[in-house]
């Protein structure tokens, strides 16, 4: 029988979650895209309207399914469709937006139930054009919503910095199994 | 128990980060002077305090000695280096007195352009984790002992630094639940020497929380998503 795993990435317009699951996906991302016509046209040229898809294969039986969820908020409803029987979240922010640590906490709020029984871990993006906001900021804004979580400067381009959050996920997993 | 993360690290890999005391010298005597260092005796000493320096009068500072030549500029945030890490490497494990290390800022910033062109640049924090790391070499700072209660203020900025084996597990750890140092070995099944390495390095960059055991408190037991053993090896492996 086959093991299905799911890992979900979210964070706002243009933050690299479709170029994230692209730099790790064993497959051709599955990207629902569509032409921007508002606001995010400032950002980026298209925009995810229903999820983005790729996956991890292991070995023949077990499989790791990335989700990433549409960035605009209209298209909420589909974030708890996507969360459903998933293993952690990967929060990206972009650095370079007017309100990073608002939408940080904007996001938070809007998956704390997945985040409560699962593992969040967040990446910044772009902290090579703005240092607006450092590592300590971000680790502090968690701290006053009460949350926990490894915050990492990420290049969503980059094999190796997604990987890192994947992995800061599971060790996060592991190391919350020996509570209690 | 075996650990449901270990990866039969490399031992090369091992013994590069974390030297290679046996678990047995820690086991035999816990407040043994073998296992305790003063970081201000090695050129990490001498380095971080040019780097404070460099950090907070904004200028471009250098460390001179022992073969060694560092240029700290850009606020510190970049470190040019004149010898390789195989060299630093060997040279952060001899202890010095303290006139080895010299510590000038340069005055004529021009000199740094011709200079640095054969020299070889660092992150100033990865830098100064790897110092930290090749210098303590499964030992922990004096002052600290192997019952203190750890908890971490945030996650080192892997993405950013050298991951030497085993640092993610304990770093995990140490950041969800208050562990003494020396449990934490037998929690995760990971040798002494990495977690004293680990240690020093997080309290290099000042990320070690020291709490009394009447500061931790009684975590709320939320029940996590629970996942087989061999899940966490295979998706970690695949992403190593």
């Amino acid at each position: 029988m086959t093991q299905q795993y799911k890992l979900i990435f979210t964070g706002p317009v243009g933050a690299g979650k479709t170029t994230a699951i692209a730099a790790v996906s064993d497959t051709q991302v599955v990207s629902t895209d569509s032409k921007a016509t508002d606001m995010t046209t400032q950002r980026k040229d298209t925009t995810t309207v229903a999820m983005d898809y790729g996956t991890l294969r292991l070995d023949d039986k077990t499989q790791v399914h990335l989700y990433g969820t549409p960035g605009q908020e209209r298209f909420n409803f589909m974030w708890d469709i996507l969360t459903e029987g998933g293993i952690g979240l990967l929060l990206l922010i972009d650095n370079t937006r007017d309100n990073p640590l608002g939408d940080l906490r904007f996001y938070t709020k809007a998956f704390d139930e997945f985040i409560k029984t699962t593992q969040l871990v967040v990446g910044i993006t772009r902290m090579d054009e703005s240092r607006r906001f450092e590592i300590e900021d971000y680790t502090q804004a968690l701290a006053d919503l009460n949350l926990h979580a490894p915050v990492f400067e990420v290049d969503a381009r980059e094999k190796s910095d997604v990987s890192v959050m994947i992995k800061a996920l599971l060790c996060s997993l592991e190391a919350s199994s020996h509570n209690g | 128990m075996p650990s449901i993360l270990d990866l039969n690290e490399d031992r090369r890999t091992v013994r590069w980060f974390y030297g290679s005391r046996d678990d047995e010298k820690y086991r035999a005597d816990f407040d043994s002077s073998e296992l305790f260092y003063d970081p201000d005796h090695y050129l990490q000493g001498a380095y971080t305090r040019a780097l404070k320096s460099a950090e907070n009068n904004d200028l471009i500072n250098q460390v001179i000695g022992g073969g060694v030549h560092l240029f700290i500029t850009d606020k510190g945030n970049t470190t040019y280096s004149n010898k390789n890490d195989s060299f630093l490497h060997q040279v952060c494990f001899i202890r010095t007195t303290g006139k080895t290390y010299t510590l000038k800022p340069l005055k004529k910033p021009h000199l740094l352009e011709q200079q640095k062109q054969q020299m070889t640049a660092h992150n100033s924090r990865n830098f100064l984790w790897n110092l930290s790391l090749w210098s303590s070499r499964g030992r922990l700072p004096e002052g600290i002992s192997g019952d203190t209660l750890v908890s971490l203020t945030r996650w080192p900025n892997f993405t950013r630094l050298d991951i030497p084996p085993y640092a993610m597990r304990i770093v995990a750890l140490w950041f969800n639940i208050p562990t003494t140092i020396n449990a934490t070995s037998n929690k995760l099944n990971v040798p002494f020497c990495a977690v004293y390495s680990v240690f020093s390095a997080c309290y290099a960059l000042g990320l070690v929380k020291q709490l009394s055991s009447n500061e931790l408190k009684q975590q709320d037991a939320v029940k996590k998503v629970s996942l087989p053993r061999q899940f966490f090896r295979a998706l970690f492996k695949k992403l190593s």
